[in-house]
């Protein structure tokens, strides 16, 4: 289980097999209250290993990894790495690349967290650093484009803004296996 | 810092600098630390680079500059360092 968002009552998961390969992935829903499993939707092999599957703007956005060296498919290493529009059928509809600045900061891992913001960016980390990436769909192209590097208490991995509270943002210290709540920083 | 959670709140404002902290250098090196725990100031140096990142002639930049935190690379700088956590 790599990160998860509340939709209305249910709890939806993305999961992968990582590390091993071929990469397959499936999206796990649970409801919040019971914390029981109530489906599995298996996307299969797919463009990465699904770390992400966010609800925003009546569509499913989904984050499949990719990795250099562990967990990596021979061919397609963390530059690979992709945001994914889908529909509610999870068809996929549209794909971005991530800013090349951003892949650096993350390789030779990959983004493990995103988040839609409400105020219309996306909010991604990586594997390890304690940073997160402001990023904006491009009007043209298919790259994402890197607007604020902001710091965070913790290193990286599955994110999700409070849906309540303005700018706070909730996070993993895996060292400590906490969960953190954040104030942000509004983007500069 | 938060002390109480053991967290950095903003990783990308801390200059911490080990080289300058007395009260973990080893007295030999200008320090006031006296046991086996205390760190030299090669050590220090040392955990300097690898927040700063590699370099092509193993120099590092004074964390004042927090040149290891940028989105780009600095000249002569080979590859970015670990996030001071």
């Amino acid at each position: 289980m790599n990160s998860c968002t509340v939709v209305g009552a249910e709890l939806v998961c993305a999961a992968s097999n990582y590390p091993a390969v071929p990469q397959t992935s499936a999206v796990e829903v649970f409801d919040t209250r019971t914390l029981k499993h109530v489906r599995s939707v298996s996307l299969g092999f797919g463009p990465g290993s699904l770390t992400v599957m966010d609800r925003h703007d009546g569509k499913w956005w989904a984050v499949f990894a990719n990795y250099e060296g562990k967990g990596g498919e021979p061919g397609r290493d963390y530059r690979y790495t992709a945001l994914v529009r889908m529909d509610d059928q999870f068809r996929a509809e549209a794909s971005w690349a991530f800013p090349e600045a951003v892949l650096a900061r993350m390789a030779p891992k990959s983004c493990s967290g995103l988040s839609w913001g409400d105020d219309g960016l996306i909010y991604a980390t990586g594997h390890d650093r304690s940073e997160v990436y402001a990023l904006r769909l491009p009007e043209a192209n298919s790259r994402l484009e890197l607007v604020d590097t902001i710091g965070l208490a913790t290193p990286g991995q599955a994110i999700d803004w409070d849906p309540k509270e303005k700018r706070r943002l909730w996070t993993i210290g895996r060292g400590l296996s906490e969960v953190v709540a954040s104030e942000i920083r509004t983007v500069r | 810092m938060n002390t109480r959670a053991r967290y950095i709140s903003d990783p990308t404002t801390c200059a911490y600098d080990p080289s300058k902290e007395k009260s973990l250098l080893c007295r030999a090196d200008g320090g006031s630390a006296t046991d086996a725990d205390c760190i030299t100031a090669g050590e220090a140096r040392t955990i300097n680079a690898m927040w700063y990142g590699q370099t092509a002639d193993g120099s590092s930049a004074d964390p004042a500059t927090l040149a290891g935190l940028s989105d780009r690379l600095a000249p002569g700088q080979l590859w970015f360092g670990l996030t001071r956590t």
